[in-house]
This record gives C-alpha cells, sequence and structure tokens, in this order.
C-alpha cells in the first residue's frame, strides 16, 4: 500500500492539516485534500467497480464517497484511518446501491456482473470452459458482495485484519474466519 | 471452526503486492511458499487479485483533484443553502396558514362591517364622473390614441398596482 511507503514527516504534516481549524466548508483544507484525492481516487474507483460491475456506477459512487468523506467532521489519527474511513465509506456506498437495485427490479442499469452472473448460471460462458478455469471477474461475480470485498481488500489492497473489519464493520476477530472461507469459497470457484 | 494459518502469509502478500515476488528477490519466502499450503493459497491469490488491481487502475478515468475539490465545495454551498432557507420557508408557510385561519375566523365577525364599507365604496364609486374616461367625440379621429388617453392611464395605473409585487419579488427572489 503506498500509505505505508509515506514518509513519517509528510504523514505528520497531513495530520495537523486535517486536524487544524475549521477551512470554511470542510474540516480538511484544498491542499491536503487534493494530495490525498490524487493518492487514493483510481484505487477507491478500482475498488468501486470491482465490486460493483460497473464503471459507470463506480464513477457516481467515487464522486459521492469523497464528498461524504470531507463532510465527515472527524478527527483522523493518521493516513491509514483517513484511507480506511474512505474505503468504509465506499463500501457502505454499494451495500445502499444494491439495496436500491434490488427494489427496482425492472431497472435497465445491469452490471458487468449480472451478466456475467446469468451467463454462469445458463451455463453458456462455461460450456466451452468446463475443462478450464474460471477467470477472475466471473468468479469474483459468484461470490456475496461482502467476500469480494473481503478478498479485494485482504490480496489486492494488502489490508490487516483489523483494517478489514474497520471498512466492513464486522468485529476484527471475525475477519480470519470469514476471510478463509471467503477465499476457500474463490478457490472452489477459479478451480484453483 | 478450525482456521489453518501461517505467521508468513502477511509477510507473502506484503512481497506480492511489492513487486518482489515475481522479480523474484524473496527466495526464502518463495521456498517457503511452495511447501506451506496457506502461504501458497495466499500467493496465488495475490497474485491474481492484484493483476487484476493494475487492470482496474488502467480503467479509471477519475476526475482531476481540482474538479473534485470545486464540485465537492459547490455541492457543500448549495446543501448549506437550502438548510439555511428551510426555517424561512417554514416560517412563511406557518404565518400563511395563521394568516388564512384569522381572515376565515374572523370574516364572520366582520360581515357587518363589511357590509357597510362596500356600501361606502359603492357611494364613492358613484361620485366618479366615469365620462371623464370615456373617448371624447369632439377630438378628431386621426387621433383615437388621444381620445383614448384617460381610460389608458386609469387601466395603466391599475395594472402598475397589481403587477409591481410580483416584479419586485422576482427582482428580489434569488433564483
Amino acid at each position: 500500500m503506498d500509505a505505508r511507503q509515506m514518509a513519517i514527516t509528510e504523514a505528520g504534516a497531513l495530520e495537523q492539516d486535517a486536524t487544524a481549524g475549521d477551512t470554511g466548508t470542510f474540516l480538511m483544507d484544498e491542499e491536503c485534500f487534493r494530495a490525498f484525492y490524487d493518492r487514493t481516487a483510481r484505487a477507491v474507483w478500482a475498488y468501486l467497480s470491482r465490486l460493483t460491475g460497473d464503471s459507470s456506477l463506480a464513477d457516481d459512487l467515487l464522486q459521492e464517497a469523497y464528498f461524504r468523506f470531507l463532510s465527515a467532521k472527524v478527527s483522523f489519527e493518521g493516513e491509514a484511518h483517513r484511507r480506511n474511513y474512505l474505503f468504509r465509506i465506499a463500501t457502505n456506498l454499494v451495500h445502499d446501491a444494491r439495496r436500491k437495485r434490488r427494489t427496482q427490479p425492472e431497472s435497465d442499469s445491469r452490471t458487468d456482473f449480472d451478466a456475467i452472473d446469468e451467463g454462469n448460471r445458463s451455463g453458456c460462458h462455461l460450456a466451452g470452459r468446463r475443462e478450464n478455469a474460471v477467470d477472475i471477474r466471473a468468479a469474483m461475480a459468484r461470490l456475496k458482495p461482502r467476500e469480494r470485498a473481503m478478498l479485494w481488500l485482504a490480496y489486492a489492497e494488502g489490508s490487516s485484519h483489523e483494517e478489514i473489519a474497520t471498512v466492513l464493520g464486522v468485529k476484527s476477530a471475525s475477519v480470519k474466519v470469514m476471510l478463509h472461507r471467503a477465499r476457500e469459497k474463490f478457490r472452489r470457484i477459479w478451480g484453483r | 471452526m478450525r482456521v489453518r494459518e501461517c505467521a508468513q502469509e502477511t509477510e507473502v502478500v506484503e512481497a506480492v503486492l511489492a513487486g518482489r515476488w515475481e522479480a523474484g528477490t524473496e527466495q526464502e519466502l518463495r521456498e517457503h511458499a511452495a511447501h506451506c499450503e496457506v502461504c501458497g493459497a495466499a500467493a496465488e491469490l495475490a497474485t491474481a487479485l492484484s493483476a487484476e488491481r493494475d487492470a482496474a487502475l488502467s480503467e479509471a478515468h477519475v476526475l482531476s483533484s481540482g474538479a473534485a475539490w470545486w464540485r465537492a465545495q459547490m455541492r457543500a454551498r448549495a446543501d448549506a443553502d437550502r438548510q439555511a432557507a428551510r426555517p424561512v420557508n417554514v416560517a412563511l408557510g406557518f404565518a400563511t396558514i395563521c394568516a388564512l385561519l384569522v381572515t376565515g375566523l374572523a370574516i364572520p365577525f366582520a360581515f357587518g362591517w363589511l357590509q357597510s364599507s362596500f356600501g361606502w365604496f359603492a357611494g364613492v364609486v358613484s361620485t366618479i364622473d366615469l365620462s371623464a374616461f370615456a373617448p371624447d367625440p369632439a377630438i378628431s379621429a386621426d387621433a383615437p390614441l388621444v381620445a383614448w388617453f384617460p381610460l389608458i392611464t386609469a387601466v395603466g395605473a391599475a395594472v402598475c398596482l397589481l403587477v409591481a409585487p410580483v416584479v419586485v419579488y422576482f427582482a428580489i427572489s434569488r433564483d
């Protein structure tokens, strides 16, 4: 993770900026926000797009996530805390988007994951692949959203169990077992 | 449920994500992963998912940080304006309802007074010489505007009195 490579002095300066007095509308000033955004935006977008399977939805959720992050009157303890908080907001937004989609079954907005999942269920995509491993996205599509998020945070972002627990809003002690189950399920589907 | 774990799993994942695994620099760790089921699986997963992350990062076309900041500022200001206007709108609505209630309650009591007032007004109107507003037939037919000038003036004044409050409202309205 980029956060771990950041110099201590730079992190300290960011921390001072973040907890400084009110800079108008937001607690964080422009310079601090822009630096943080440049470091994290693409990673958050990648997380959102792989969780939702929808690039345009990921664009919308990204904007909303940063707005909510800026609007939150929270004193951050450091870069890692800031980053986890942002990913937590992103995760909640994905959850809300899924709930909204479930209440609108006639919606035209299908995600890549919906298409992949339908193809898998019908066996059309797998017909020519029964002898071969299912590709990563198809395997991810067949996981539950929380399992997807857990695997992404652990193995794509390199988050610790405590960080995963913070982002997903679960107990830290549960992460080990949940992650193990998600990993085994993914490997079964993936064919490895 | 008993979960098998290995103390070096985190190290393996970190090495993969930092790019040291493919570079072949973590020889000891790789040898360990070759014989450890937990670390072997972690290395495989981390390799696959970090490649997927790299693919997603290359697809990401996000707004510039300046644009993101500007949009957030605009939205925050719009939200603040809406919140500031809310008590004023509530008070306005409450005042309107009160005014209507008072008017509705007062009419039965003031009915007698209204009758006498209308009678007074009718008396005032009857004293106005309306022929002063009629076109003067003695004026030449070539100057119709001059002939109708008094009536036009009276109608214009009445329209201004009615329209003026609306114009003022829109002039001072923020929207």
